[in-house]
């Protein structure tokens, strides 16, 4: 016996950013575990290059943009699968909800940097305060770039505060919006205070009639994009349903296959569970797509509910399909009878059933190949049965016949006018 | 009603990607005919019916390589007189109705138990058609309706009458016994009738039948 090899952690982690430890959005965390370093130093490193003419803010902006957010460890497929349907507790926990105030904290220590360098000569005292709004404008544009943002909505439970920095759709048209009213309202008021305010409407105009032909010339491409971007994401829920699907099926073949090992004992048992997981994924496999209120369909039901009561195989054949109406279900009705008679009674292996739908009337046949019985000689108790069809089909101007004798099965054929 | 006691077993070759039910089919009918050959694709099952010149294929639908039907298209001209006989767990008609008219002279069920097997093993080694209730009613549905459509009612494109009773016995799980006693006819003329459905079946340009096998999966 040799053991199968355990997986081992690779000897550096890759350099990407990890969410789950994350005070803003991971880069400190992820960059600590790729150099194999504690945390808290990169991140006393990134406050103290911070005091640097913000190099460390710049360098943690870059790096955010820049880095991968961790992909979540690769599972397998049914594992996935299960997670995606909500049958496994999740196991990150969405935690941007609750720091807005870490965020005002930060935003604060920004402000308080950017006074520094103000006070200190590095900044003209003019441009503080538009620089501090126009950078806030671009910060909230850029959470457009975070992967966390836009994709698959936002938990139910979130606030106001997730659902503007993280929802897609409208939010993001929020989050554009906003941040280029505070862009503009920064290098507006930049210019106001370098050029004048005189000149501001016409240097605000060029610039418009700037960004308008650039938006013209890039129109095309970002159409492309989003055409593209749309088309992965609606391939990405197909592959997701597919896998969802196929794992679904997988799980019930493995409830099959644990509870034949069980009941190895009771041939019976065994086959009725295969019949029944054979059906299911044949059906998937193979089976047509059909309507979903048809005789046909109705009939498979019929069928499938049958074997799985009985030790019997049901046989099903149909020409033809009609919708249900009042009619169609009492035929349907009357069929489930007479094949779960068949079922009970005639101790055949297998009962045929032929539905036929042909010129405005539909006809079934339920037939077995077991004991029979003479129609004459019918106990009173047996007659309920075959009554009980009969009566259904006469009273919506149907019929049914009985046709049977000892040793010869047993067939019955209920009809009836469209 | 077969020919199997007359002489020497029937030489058969199965074709399935499965090996493990090659082995169990093998297991099942190995004793009373002879298995000469297996194929678990196209191009091994094509090299091993030209090899071996079998009496009988039994031939699985969907097979890497191009399905059943390919097998077919490729043994014929090369060994004609080769039979097939479909055996499949797929339900999509679209694709018996294609191996049948590949030249296929019969379809049934993998569910099939072994006597039946064997019953339709010889049936088709004696040139007959071999229908199982499934068949039975894809071709009624195939047949069925437009046949009063102007222009296209040639002999092949329809069924007569008696043809349609004996496939609707077929359909409802009679076996060509039945049939023949249900109505009061031979055992030979019921194997007439299915034959001239199947020749019909092959045959048959008639657009409906292919319309008919696209419109299947969109109902």
């Amino acid at each position: 016996m040799t053991d199968l090899p355990v997986p081992t952690a690779p000897p550096r982690a890759p350099l990407q950013r990890r969410p789950e430890g994350r005070v803003i959005a991971g880069v400190a965390s992820g960059l600590a575990a790729h150099l194999g370093v504690p945390v808290a130093q990169v991140r006393l490193a990134f406050l103290v290059l911070a005091l640097f003419s913000g190099a460390g803010v710049l360098a943690y902006g870059a790096l955010w943009v820049l880095l991968p957010r961790a992909a979540a460890q690769a599972e397998a497929a049914g594992l996935e699968a299960a997670t995606r349907s909500g049958m496994r507790p999740q196991a990150e926990p969405a935690a941007w909800g609750v720091d807005s105030g870490l965020m005002v904290a930060g935003g604060m220590v920004v402000v308080g940097l950017l006074w520094l360098f103000v006070a200190g000569g590095v900044v003209p005292a003019g441009l503080f305060w538009p620089v501090v709004i126009g950078g806030l404008g671009v910060i909230v544009i850029w959470l457009q770039v975070d992967e966390r943002v836009g994709r698959s909505g936002v938990e139910p439970g979130a606030g106001w505060w997730g659902r503007v920095s993280r929802g897609g759709g409208n939010m993001s048209l929020v989050r554009l919006v906003g941040g280029l009213l505070l862009v503009g309202a920064g290098t507006s008021w930049i210019l106001a205070t370098q050029v004048g305010l005189t000149q501001l409407p016409g240097v605000l105009g060029a610039s418009g009639v700037l960004l308008a032909g650039l938006v013209v010339v890039a129109a095309p491409w970002l159409a492309q994009q989003r055409t593209r971007v749309r088309q992965a994401d609606a391939e990405r829920l197909r592959a997701e349903a597919r896998a969802d699907m196929a794992a679904h099926l997988h799980d019930s073949v493995l409830q099959t296959l644990v509870l034949i090992q069980r009941q190895a004992g009771d041939a019976q048992t065994v086959a009725t569970l295969a019949r029944r997981q054979e059906r299911e994924l044949r059906t998937w496999l193979y089976g047509e797509a059909t309507r979903a209120a048809s005789l046909r369909s109705a009939l498979r039901e019929v069928a499938a509910d049958v074997e799985g009561r009985f030790a019997v195989d049901v046989e099903l054949v149909c020409v033809g399909d009609a919708d249900i109406d009042d009619r169609v279900q009492a035929l349907v009705q009357a069929t489930r009878e007479a094949v779960t008679n068949a079922a009970k009674h005639s101790g055949a292996p297998r009962v045929d059933v032929y539905a036929e739908v042909d010129d405005g009337r539909v006809e079934v046949f339920v037939r077995d190949r077991g004991a029979g019985f003479d129609p004459d000689d019918v106990p009173e108790g047996r007659m309920g049965v075959r009554e009980s069809i009969r009566g259904r089909m006469e009273r919506y101007g149907g019929s049914a016949t009985v046709r049977s004798s000892p040793g010869d099965g047993t067939e019955v054929k209920v009809e009836i006018a469209l | 009603m077969s020919d199997e006691a007359a002489g020497a077993p029937l030489r058969v070759v199965i074709v399935d990607d499965h090996a493990m039910f090659r082995a169990g089919v093998r297991h099942e009918i190995g004793q009373r005919c002879a298995v000469v050959g297996e194929g678990e694709d196209v191009a091994t099952a094509v090299a091993a019916i030209i090899a071996t010149q079998p009496d009988v294929v039994l031939l699985d639908v969907h097979l890497p390589g191009g399905g059943g039907a390919e097998v077919i298209k490729q043994v014929l001209p090369a060994a004609p007189q080769v039979k097939f006989l479909a055996l499949s767990v797929s339900d999509a008609a679209q694709d018996i109705i294609g191996v049948i008219r590949a030249g296929a002279r019969g379809y049934v069920t993998k569910s099939i138990s072994s006597d039946e097997l064997m019953e339709g093993i010889a049936r088709v080694a004696g040139g007959d058609a071999v229908f199982s209730p499934r068949l039975a009613g894809f071709v009624l549905d195939a047949f069925s309706g437009a046949v009063d459509l102007s222009g296209i009612d040639e002999e092949l494109d329809r069924l007569s009458a008696r043809e349609r009773e004996v496939l609707k016995l077929i359909a409802r799980g009679y076996s060509y016994k039945e049939v023949a006693r249900e109505l009061f006819i031979s055992i030979k003329t019921v194997e007439t009738h299915v034959s001239s459905v199947l020749r019909k079946l092959q045959l048959s340009n008639r657009h409906q039948l292919t319309k008919w096998a696209t419109d299947r999966h969109l109902i």
